[in-house]
């Protein structure tokens, strides 16, 4: 990186892509918090 | 409570409290050398490290961890999730005496505490921070204790008094959280003014977010600690349903912070992107930022979810302390492992602060303790109707 252009293409260009795998990867974190687990579900009632 | 004097005196005898009245008695006597002879007598600050323990721990981790007044207070009045009414009190109450003693810390380092009015009110600095969080941890410690006021009034038996602290509740916790979300974030402004003296792994602009984002689950995490030992040592104030009804409470928080946890991580990975700071991971203080952020962040957001999966209260309680450390970890990094990371003489507190550090907290234990004790704070008063 010799320039201010090339070095904020580069931190920018990078810092677009980690957000949007942020924004994926949050999505299927939640789904993966919001899926019923019966097993689980009736040992907190058991409990 | 029912003893005579003498029994009363007697019960007080434990390792416990001999223990905590060394430390607060040994507290009292370097707290009268700080003021009398000044900080080069009891601490290690310098002109170059003019902020040590008392500012990094006692004001930065008790702001955060205290910030478990506003979280659950903001669930159970604002978004109305009333199955956590049980944990609220002794939550406000914890966030109301952890602001307490982050003034007490700060007049430990500021001295001449007399003079804590003259940023508001006499020399008001309207552009700094300072002034900022001097005035929002005055009305915040305001709001708290209105929050918390009517099971003084249930103490004290003010039936209409507590009418009318019960109506106030719900003004003082949105006010409340207002004050909170811009002062825990204005902590971290506070290093904006330190770009060259805070390590660039640590200093981003986005750092009053990450302070905010942090209290967050610094806040739920305190509290699941909090109500873990609580019911432990107060468990002849609980009834035999109580037990299950916190497992319950604890799961759904668990499930709360590792979201939370998980966009602190991901906006954390922006901030790391932002600066371009890659090239600082291969360093002594590198590997130390990576295990901040995969063994106190990544780590206990996974636990956490686990925990809520499998609906594993032991994990999740663990993980709570986990996380506390996590808080703590990070804010000592900011304000002293990766501040002045450049300069040859650096700060390693003295024993004297470490002591007087250890004494607050002993203080605002035993406080806390008394309250409980005489106050309906864990359980209900049954002749009084639910704030609901």
């Amino acid at each position: 990186m010799e320039t201010m252009l090339e070095y904020l293409t580069y931190t920018k260009g990078w810092e677009y892509i980690i957000t949007i795998v942020v924004v994926f990867a949050f999505i299927a974190f939640w789904e993966l918090l919001c899926r019923e687990r019966p097993e689980a579900r009736r040992k907190q009632q058991k409990g | 409570m029912g003893q005579s004097f003498p029994d009363y005196l007697a019960s007080l005898v434990t390792p416990f409290n001999i223990l905590a009245g060394i430390v607060v008695l040994t507290g009292l006597v370097l707290g009268v050398q700080r003021f009398t002879m000044g900080l080069g007598a009891t601490t290690n600050l310098s002109d170059t490290n003019p902020w040590g323990l008392w500012i990094g721990f006692d004001v930065l981790c008790g702001v955060a961890l205290a910030a478990g007044g506003y979280t659950m207070a903001t669930a159970v009045y604002i978004f109305r999730l009333k199955e956590y009414q049980p944990i609220v009190r002794p939550a406000v109450l914890t966030g109301f005496l952890g602001y307490f003693f982050v003034v007490v810390g700060l007049c430990f380092d500021l001295g001449r505490p007399w003079r804590l009015p003259f940023p508001m009110f006499v020399s008001m600095g309207v552009t700094s921070i300072m002034f900022l969080v001097a005035w929002h941890v005055a009305l915040y410690l305001t709001c708290q204790f209105v929050e918390f006021s009517p099971a003084v009034f249930e103490w004290l038996g003010w039936r209409r008094v507590r009418q009318w602290a019960v109506r106030l509740t719900l003004g003082a916790t949105i006010f409340g959280v207002m004050l909170s979300t811009l002062h825990q974030s204005a902590l971290g402004g506070l290093f904006l003014l330190a770009p060259g003296k805070l390590h660039p792994l640590w200093y981003s602009p986005l750092i009053p977010l990450f302070f905010f984002v942090s209290s967050i689950f610094a806040g739920i995490s305190i509290v699941i600690v909090e109500s873990t030992l609580s019911h432990k040592a107060f468990a002849h104030q609980l009834d035999s349903d109580d037990d299950a009804h916190l497992e319950r409470l604890t799961v759904g928080l668990a499930k709360a912070a590792s979201v939370v946890m998980f966009t602190y991580f991901g906006i954390k990975l922006i901030g790391l992107m932002h600066g371009n700071g890659w090239s600082y991971l291969p360093t002594p203080l590198g590997e130390w930022y990576l295990v901040e952020m995969l063994g106190f962040v990544l780590l206990p957001c996974f636990l956490y979810a686990h925990g809520y999966l499998t609906r594993n209260v032991t994990l999740i309680r663990w993980t709570a302390f986990l996380t506390v450390i996590g808080v703590i970890v990070n804010r000592l990094n900011v304000s002293i492992i990766a501040f002045n990371w450049q300069e040859a003489d650096r700060y390693v507190p003295r024993w004297s602060e470490l002591l007087i550090t250890l004494a607050i907290v002993t203080t605002m234990i035993l406080t806390f303790r008394w309250i409980v004790n005489r106050m309906p704070v864990l359980r209900e008063d049954p002749s009084y109707p639910s704030e609901f």
